[in-house]
């Protein structure tokens, strides 16, 4: 289009042949001055010092585009990035590979990455066996990169359920630096589970044996928190085999240990997702809520292995202090409750069931406090006040029912998943909020006004303000289903912003197609190349007069306007002196006026050499200005004998409109299926419920009976009911 | 370390599950989540397929439009790098070309952090018309005592057929404690 623009202007149509004047100077000036307004050129351009740089740092610097829009948290942006490089340099570095498999990761493409991992530790295993001592001129050694890449591809053979695969990579290692020890045992602790992980040798690799990225320095620091991830895997297994001291003596330290913060390395953060890149303007408060949950979890394990080894006392202590806002507080509370009823410390051990049942109504822990609760009252106090607290319980349990019930057939009404009493988004107009739309704003404007980021890959669970859904979505399944119906609607809406990108697009090759047909006209009706070679022609005929100027030294020749009358009048004299000779002495004028156009003679030789090298520089700059004219000539001449390069713009463009339109109808279709499966998981979790809860019902009721049976039976022989009992 | 949260929260859930009763389906949830989501991967797969698809897609326009109305002919794209940043944290830069505003940006903390870790930034994407001409940039920013200085910096530079590529690199300099601006020509 551009190319266009400019042709349209080309300075073709200015008349100078026809009044070329035979005066070298008066020509040179005028077929400048136009020239010069028509191409609006500068030519009086400056050298310049910048000194260009060497070739192959251009790979780099395409590479370090990516990593701009992948520090800016623009992950889709940086693929895209990547893809291009590998595009236009028809090329790719170790690094960017390995780059672009981190950021499929980013954004979900798992089996991509995988795949990508595989060619890549492919490639490097076989380039890296001649010279092992090859390293790149970056701080990170390709033996380094090789072993980044084999854990990440073990990670993603884990994740996507290929334990075996994932194992056989991770056997492929040989030694693992101490920078990537944690991470290697955490990933064989996963792998090999409920077996022992293996353990590597530890060495170093390659140059660097740093973990960083391409802009991080080295750094050897140990990682803590992953420490402490290593343990609580241990203490589990150890508990799993019954080794209750080795777990007890991992679990005890993890309970106090301060955490040191961690830095995560450039390739850790690339390949987790779950990691926040971006500034964080509170980070100290995110490392504390990781420290707090290592620590409770670590007492809720050690609590749970003291009931395991029916040291319920133990068991309530180590739960005593437990803090309320953990995310195992659940779990916590509920087992601080069990742990005090068999310590015998029945008044707490009611209060906390009730609590319990309050407090999380729809939870299993909830509906077995309830009934825990009055099978306590039924062995502790008295028949009358058990069968009450039953009666509540079978209440409450047929409320759970009606409620559950209820939710169903709601649910079954709604079409779409996401419109079922969805969390209201909150506004906060807290500094970080107004940070992030002012980054997707300025993310927006810096490459493309027409072209908005495609966000893919969040982590965010779907919130909702049903408590039976939330509690339907702890399962991973239904969680995932519901974040690819989200992400469906946001691939949906990307896809509809592509497709007006591409109209504009189809819209804009119409209009060039218009313009260039209107060019192409008007070059018909004007003979550019002809009246070039008469400029041309008529340069060439300047340069010969200045050239003879110059070889016969004739300052004449470049006489100003000035001298040029003045020489005129003094010919003219001459001439009526010349008629006056016969009748008048004319000697003294003739002498005067020989000795003025001696003088006007002497001035222009004088000025000879200036005048001589201005008018040299000035047909330089007019050589050079018609070269330029003939390029846009050649270039029209190619628009003229190539139209097609916009129909293939065309075809480009209605090839990616069928793509686009492809790709909605797919997005429909999966849609209908995800919500149709998330239907079926919600169905299928509203029956497991109403199971469980009609098994309780029944228990209950089994429970009453029972104590029905126990009253009549002690109205004839009464007992005290203080006894513990058992549950 | 989220496979591991996860693990671990599903081996609690199961722990749970034997510890009380046994009547209740705490550890069945766990086992048939697994099922669950074995019988998902088609739909996960597809799901990737058009991820993959709508990024290709996205590639594909945004080649197509730089193609179109950013020919190499007239090409001409402006970069922005900085160098470790200790002495002037970019706030903004403006950039003129013939002494014609064309474009100003303003930086986020994370758009700063992004080109002091390493990043380059397409400024600006534009045409020129073949010949000689001028840029102009003026970053301002905030130097290690908090001050607002500015840089600026010029640079003249011909337009020939192939795309201009100009990189303009905010440099520390340790031997005057400044930062200054450096402009590099990309050979393509």
């Amino acid at each position: 289009m551009s190319d266009l623009k400019h042709m349209r202007s080309l300075p073709f149509t200015f008349k100078l042949h026809d009044m070329f004047v035979p005066k070298v100077r008066v020509c040179i000036q005028l077929l400048m001055v136009s020239l010069i307004l028509v191409l609006t050129l500068s030519v009086n351009a400056e050298e310049t010092t910048v000194q260009p740089a060497p070739a192959p740092t251009l790979q780099e610097k395409q590479y370090r585009q990516a990593l701009y829009f992948y520090f800016a948290g623009d992950y889709a942006s940086a693929l895209r990035q990547v893809s291009l490089n590998r595009k236009k340099s028809k090329s790719s570095s170790a690094k960017s590979n390995l780059f672009e498999a981190g950021l499929q990761v980013s954004v979900g493409l798992h089996q991509q990455a995988t795949e990508t991992l595989e060619g890549f530790e492919a490639s490097l295993s076989s380039a890296l066996k001649p010279t092992k001592s090859s390293q790149q001129s970056s701080n990170t050694s390709p033996q380094e990169l090789l072993l980044i890449a084999q854990l990440q591809l073990a990670e993603q053979q884990f994740l996507q359920g290929s334990i075996t695969t994932a194992r056989q990579t991770l056997e492929k290692i040989n030694r693992v630096p101490e920078t990537y020890q944690d991470q290697y045992t955490v990933l064989s602790q996963l792998v090999y589970w409920p077996d022992s992980p293996k353990e590597k040798a530890l060495g170093t690799l390659g140059s660097s044996g740093s973990n960083n990225g391409p802009t991080s320095s080295d750094t050897s620091q140990t990682q803590p928190l992953t420490r402490a991830y290593i343990q609580l895997n241990q203490a589990l297994l150890d508990i799993e085999q019954t080794r209750y001291e080795q777990a007890e003596a991992l679990l005890t330290p993890l309970k106090t240990n301060r955490w040191q913060a961690i830095a995560p390395s450039f390739w850790q953060t690339l390949f987790n997702p779950f990691n926040n890149s971006g500034i964080e303007l509170a980070p100290n408060q995110a490392d504390f809520d990781q420290y707090q949950a290592v620590q409770d979890y670590a007492r809720l394990l050690l609590a749970q292995m003291y009931v395991k080894q029916n040291d319920y006392t133990a068991a309530y202590h180590e739960l005593k202090d437990f803090p309320k806002a953990s995310p195992y507080s659940e779990a916590a509370l509920f087992l601080f409750a069990y742990a005090a009823q068999k310590s015998k410390q029945f008044d707490t051990s009611l209060k906390l069931l009730e609590v319990v049942k309050n407090t999380y109504p729809q939870s299993h822990l909830g509906w077995q406090a309830a009934l825990l609760k009055a099978m306590q009252i039924e062995d502790q106090i008295s028949f009358q006040q058990a069968m009450s607290s039953y009666l509540q319980a079978e209440l409450f349990f047929t409320e759970q029912e009606q409620s559950l019930k209820h939710f169903h057939a709601e649910f079954k009404a709604v079409s779409n998943p996401l419109e079922f009493a969805p969390q209201p988004s909150i506004a906060k107009p807290n500094v970080q909020s107004q940070f992030a739309a002012y980054e997707q704003e300025q993310t927006t404007r810096a490459w493309s006004a027409n072209n908005t980021p495609l966000v893919l890959g969040e982590q965010t669970r779907y919130q909702t303000q049903s408590q039976w859904l939330r509690k339907a979505l702890n399962d991973a399944s239904l969680q995932e289903n519901y974040k690819n119906l989200a992400e469906l609607d946001a691939l949906a809406k990307h896809l509809q912003t592509l497709k007006q990108q591409s109209q504009w697009l189809n819209h804009t090759i119409a209009l060039n197609q218009q313009r260039q047909a209107q060019v192409l006209t008007r070059r018909t009706q004007v003979d550019y190349q002809q009246q070039y070679i008469r400029l041309h022609s008529d340069t060439q005929e300047l340069a010969k007069k200045i050239e003879e100027a110059k070889r016969n030294q004739n300052g004449q020749a470049f006489a100003t306007l000035d001298e040029l009358r003045q020489l005129q009048k003094i010919q003219i004299n001459e001439q009526r002196l010349e008629n006056l000779k016969k009748h008048r002495n004319i000697e003294e004028y003739q002498h005067r006026l020989s000795r003025l156009k001696s003088v006007l003679q002497w001035k222009m030789q004088t000025e000879l050499p200036q005048r001589l090298w201005q008018h040299q520089k000035q047909l330089k700059q007019l050589n050079a200005v018609l070269s330029q004219l003939q390029a846009q000539n050649l270039r029209l001449d190619d628009i003229a004998t190539s139209p097609e390069r916009l129909t293939q713009f065309q075809v480009r463009q209605q090839h990616s409109e069928q793509s686009i339109d492809d790709t909605l109808m797919r997005i429909a279709k999966l849609r209908v299926q995800t919500a149709q499966q998330i239907h079926q998981q919600v169905a299928k979790f509203v029956q497991t419920e109403q199971s469980t809860l009609a098994q309780l019902l029944l228990t209950t009721r089994h429970k009453m009976a029972s104590a029905l049976e126990q009253m009549s039976l002690s109205q004839t022989q009464p007992v005290g009911r203080l006894d513990g009992g058992t549950l | 370390m989220t496979h591991t949260a996860f693990w671990i929260y599903r081996h609690t859930i199961s722990q749970f599950g034997r510890l009380f009763i046994g009547l209740f389906t705490l550890a069945l949830c766990a086992s048939t989540a697994a099922n669950e989501l074995d019988t998902q991967k088609p739909l996960a797969t597809e799901l990737e397929e058009i991820k993959s698809q709508v990024l290709q897609l996205n590639r594909d326009l945004f080649i197509l439009e730089e193609d179109l109305l950013f020919p190499a002919s007239t090409q001409i794209a402006v970069f922005v790098s900085v160098d470790v940043g200790r002495f002037f944290a970019i706030d903004s830069v403006e950039l003129k070309i013939n002494n014609s505003s064309v474009v100003g940006f303003l930086y986020t903390p994370r758009q700063r952090q992004a080109l002091e870790q390493g990043g380059i930034q397409r400024l600006y994407l534009g045409n020129l018309k073949t010949g000689a001409h001028q840029l102009t940039a003026i970053f301002t920013g905030k130097d290690a005592e908090g001050r607002t200085i500015q840089r600026a910096a010029t640079h003249q530079f011909d337009k020939d057929d192939e795309t201009v590529m100009i990189e303009l690199k905010v440099v520390d300099s340790e031997s005057n404690y400044r930062a200054d601006v450096q402009i590099e020509d990309w050979v393509l």
